[in-house]
């Protein structure tokens, strides 16, 4: 396995090659572990004026936290880095499609209630007590 | 030189695509998890696979950002490489898939457009086509955390499904790929999501959920997580957006934005700041700019 082709980009998929920078891209891989934090910062001037708006997104799927980075766009669309190219209307509606895109981690559940939140518990407006939120976290 | 071609209507590039998708997904060369930074148990990764974890390291400094195009460019270009190279053929250029020729159809002509034939990328929603279990074992993917972690399964799509709110989507249509080209400069402060400018337009953030973004909703399943290289579909998908990105550059002059002395530039984003890669050194934006001589798109009519 030889680079071959002409031109500025060069391909080699030896081991030896990938341990040039491997911890480079090990740290950047870490990175995207990283949880929680900071908020969505958005910021506009306007007639002289300068805008800043900190949205932080607390979020439990049955009781226990979802700490993924939620951000806000300036359109106001919402979007994470777990689905990095899809922008939402809601909170909720990005949540429900994490459930969707994620079966693994998600099993399936009743149907009861689905058209609203679909078994999640949310902690600004959850359609379980907190309760019973610990009791599910107790039974896990 | 190589020469990229539509996948739909060049038979050869096809078969030789599928070929080279599933010997790359066979090709070890020593390389493993651990190396890669990936928890569980330390097991062989292969270079397929070591496309994932690429992509997936620079997701927040590759996308919605500047360098999406000129760093998908230099991941698009090393794997066409390797392609050639397990071909054995050196003028095998990457095919794309024009996306928005099949937005042209009905919802329902979409889902069975020629390039969801079984000898091309397959029509299940599981394991499709050529992408067996067995030939093709998904081992590495995003969680719901957006962490890369080990799995064993089958490659999953659910296309034409959208997700919550963007439900029963269409594929782009040429007036907007068309519209793109217009659309200048190249980019613009604040340089992310809320650009206004082609390379946003382009990415797909403005209008949201359009273009590049909205094929990968479009296609859902493992196109949706950072691990979207996990589908063949995604370098086919990428290859179109170079292709629309080559058609604006000859439109509109061959320029790209942030330059190193623009003001209030992302450390990362100008365009003399190298952009790494696993497979070979650095380059710059500048420098993959002008590729011509290198290869060339059998048409830039998008």
């Amino acid at each position: 396995m030889t680079p071959t082709s002409p031109g500025p980009i060069t391909a080699d998929a030896s081991a030896a090659q990938a341990r040039k920078n491997a911890p480079y891209f090990k740290k950047l891989l870490a990175g995207m572990h990283m949880t929680g934090g900071m908020g969505s910062v958005r910021e506009a001037d306007y007639k002289g004026h300068h805008i800043t708006v900190t949205t932080m997104y607390r979020v439990k799927i049955d009781g226990k936290p979802f700490n993924a980075i939620l951000g806000v766009s300036n359109s106001g669309l919402v979007h994470y880095h777990g689905m990095p190219n899809a922008g939402f209307a809601s909170a909720i509606d990005l949540l429900k499609s994490v459930i969707d895109t994620f079966p693994d981690e998600f099993s399936a559940r009743s149907q009861t209630g689905s058209g609203a939140m679909g078994g999640m518990t949310m902690t600004k407006k959850g359609v379980r007590s907190k309760a019973a939120a610990k009791k599910t976290m107790r039974r896990k | 030189m190589p020469v990229r071609s539509n996948i739909v209507t060049n038979a050869a590039a096809k078969q030789k695509y599928v070929q080279a998708v599933l010997a790359l997904k066979q090709q070890f060369t020593g390389v493993t998890t651990a190396s890669l930074g990936i928890p569980g148990p330390s097991k062989p990764a292969s270079t397929w696979d070591r496309f994932v974890a690429w992509h997936s390291a620079v997701m927040g400094i590759a996308h919605s950002r500047p360098i999406f195009p000129p760093w998908h460019r230099l991941m698009l270009r090393t794997i066409e490489q390797l392609m050639q190279q397990v071909l054995g053929d050196n003028t095998f250029g990457l095919p794309y898939w024009d996306w928005a020729a099949d937005g042209q159809l009905s919802a329902a002509d979409q889902l069975t457009a020629p390039i969801w034939n079984n000898d091309c990328m397959g029509d299940g929603v599981s394991a499709p086509g050529p992408f067996t279990l067995a030939a093709f074992p998904v081992r590495l993917a995003s969680n719901a955390n957006g962490t890369l972690v080990q799995v064993n399964r089958a490659l999953r799509r659910n296309r034409g499904a959208g997700v919550q709110g963007i439900s029963r989507p269409n594929l782009p249509k040429k007036a907007s790929t068309a519209d793109a080209l217009n659309v200048v400069p190249f980019d613009d402060a604040p340089w992310d999501r809320n650009s206004t400018r082609f390379r946003n337009r382009v990415e797909g953030w403005n209008p949201p959920n359009d273009l590049h973004n909205l094929v990968h909703i479009w296609v859902g399943g493992d196109m949706l997580p950072a691990s979207s290289p996990n589908d063949p579909v995604f370098f086919l998908n990428h290859c179109n957006v170079d292709r629309i990105w080559e058609a604006w550059m000859v439109k509109n002059g061959r320029n790209y934005l942030p330059t190193a002395t623009t003001p209030g530039a992302p450390v990362g984003q100008r365009l003399t700041d190298p952009l790494a890669s696993p497979f070979g050194p650095s380059v710059t934006p500048a420098q993959v700019l002008d590729m011509t001589g290198v290869y060339s798109y059998e048409s830039l009519s998008v």
